[in-house]
């Protein structure tokens, strides 16, 4: 019987092959382009499957992940990005502190985080957080994904850039190469209107400020302008920095 | 019955066809692959929403193959730190973000049992089949769930021998030619009941091909 290695595509697709066998078709995929829109859609299939058997791990299993993946190191990509290595901030003197002019005196509080009053309430808030985490990251997705949204982009003062996708009342910011801050620094995110600059939320601060990160902003308002400053870690009432970028949402 | 049939082409459609067809069209947007983008840059947030939407299919799957709550727990645990590990080294060209995650369920799954000291053990725990007539009390559950009612809709599509074939290979953990020993047909044989069925299962899906 001939061996046609066409046919391969469904045990592969399946993950049915032993090590030689699989090497040797990836091998065959590399040249040839129907078999792999094949194995595409047969994947595809094959996630039907496993999704039919998919059964809910206990609750008490989130949280041993997320504690897990707090203290795991993530690897490096295997090809280097475009951009070789982030700008760090160096030990020079801080940008000079200027107040921003014509700011209202009420202005939004960034939210402070919750003092410990006690395992219970901590780990209420601890799922609270998780909770609200994982809406968001849902809504960053599903913004940065609708075609309908607007789009804007703008270079960010020290290295990278940031593009903010408006739905709504709701913008995703996104970065990109970011330089890192000083480990008592933070990214502050604020909304800014006519006679008023509101924070719109934290940002990474120290070494994870660096490279890529997100969020979600809500309550946003036709005119505003999205803006990021520097601030110290625990964020500032009012910009007490000049913004690294100012886009127009 | 089972492997004396001849099981000669059904509709081959086989893929030098396939290039008299029109430009495919452009593929689904891959959610979990966006997520899996933001994960690779630290993002916990995505990380946890990725979970939500993996976790189930990588715990249903170690608990199908490994049948032990506990173990299929571990696994699960594992698989999702890995994701968050080597989220950078995904491939985006080569599959989507779920299947990237089912394949190290599975596989992961499938080194547990394969590393247990009893043989025994290890038939009895991927012997039975999970679309045989009879079921165990998680799986009945299962199966009564929207997406399994789909898939077990549209496996009754596909030939007794292609299903066979399919669920030794996919639940079962074995590889296509273990199958084609333990069921005595050759090995040709086994790959076309597993392409074709899962054809099938695909068409009847509606997955775009």
């Amino acid at each position: 019987m001939t061996d046609d290695v066409h046919l391969l595509t469904g045990a592969y697709a399946l993950d049915a092959l032993d090590d030689d066998d699989r090497q040797w078709f990836e091998e065959h995929l590399a040249g040839c382009e129907p078999c792999r829109r094949e194995v595409y859609s047969l994947r595809a299939a094959a996630v039907a499957l496993g999704e039919a058997v998919a059964v809910p791990p206990p609750p008490s299993l989130r949280h041993r992940v997320l504690a897990e993946i707090s203290a795991t190191p993530q690897q490096a990509p295997a090809a280097p990005r475009a951009v070789p290595g982030l700008p760090r901030r160096t030990a020079a003197p801080r940008p000079r502190r200027t107040r921003w002019p014509a700011v209202a005196a009420a202005a939004a509080l960034v939210l402070a985080g919750g003092g410990a009053a006690g395992a219970g309430i901590e780990l209420v808030r601890g799922r609270q957080a998780d909770q609200r985490a994982a809406r968001q990251a849902e809504r960053l997705v599903a913004i940065a994904g609708d075609p309908a949204a607007r789009r804007v982009s703008g270079a960010v003062t020290g290295g990278g850039s940031a593009t903010v996708f408006v739905s709504g009342s709701e913008a995703a910011l996104i970065t990109t190469d970011l330089p890192a801050l000083p480990a008592d620094e933070v990214y502050q995110l604020w909304l800014v209107r006519p006679g008023a600059v509101v924070s719109a939320g934290l940002g990474p601060g120290g070494d994870s400020a660096a490279g890529r990160w997100s969020r979600l902003l809500t309550g946003v308002r036709p005119g505003d302008k999205v803006a990021i400053s520097v601030e110290p870690t625990g964020g500032s009432a009012q910009p007490t920095t000049t913004p690294v970028t100012v886009l127009q949402a | 019955m089972a492997g004396r049939h001849r099981l000669f082409a059904v509709g081959r459609d086989t893929p030098a066809r396939a290039a008299a067809q029109p430009a495919p069209e452009p593929e689904p947007p891959d959610d979990d692959g966006v997520l899996l983008e933001l994960v690779a840059s630290g993002d916990a947030g995505a990380f946890d929403e990725l979970y939500t939407r993996c976790a189930p299919m990588v715990h249903g799957m170690a608990l199908r193959v490994l049948r032990d709550p506990s173990q299929a727990e571990e696994v699960t645990q594992e698989v999702m730190v890995e994701v968050w590990r080597t989220a950078s080294r995904f491939d985006a060209g080569r599959g989507n973000a779920r299947s990237w995650l089912l394949t190290m369920a599975r596989r992961r799954a499938i080194d547990r049992v394969r590393s247990s000291q009893a043989a025994a053990d290890r038939d009895v725990r991927v012997g039975a089949s999970a679309m045989g007539r009879e079921f165990d009390e998680v799986s009945e559950a299962v199966w009564h769930r929207l997406e399994s009612q789909q898939v077990r809709h549209c496996l009754g599509s596909l030939t007794a021998l292609q299903r066979q074939a399919i669920d030794l290979a996919f639940y079962g953990g074995r590889s296509h030619r273990e199958v084609s020993d333990e069921l005595a047909v050759p090995l040709g044989t086994v790959k076309t009941r597993l392409r074709d069925g899962l054809i099938r299962l695909r068409d009847c899906l509606g997955v775009p091909s």
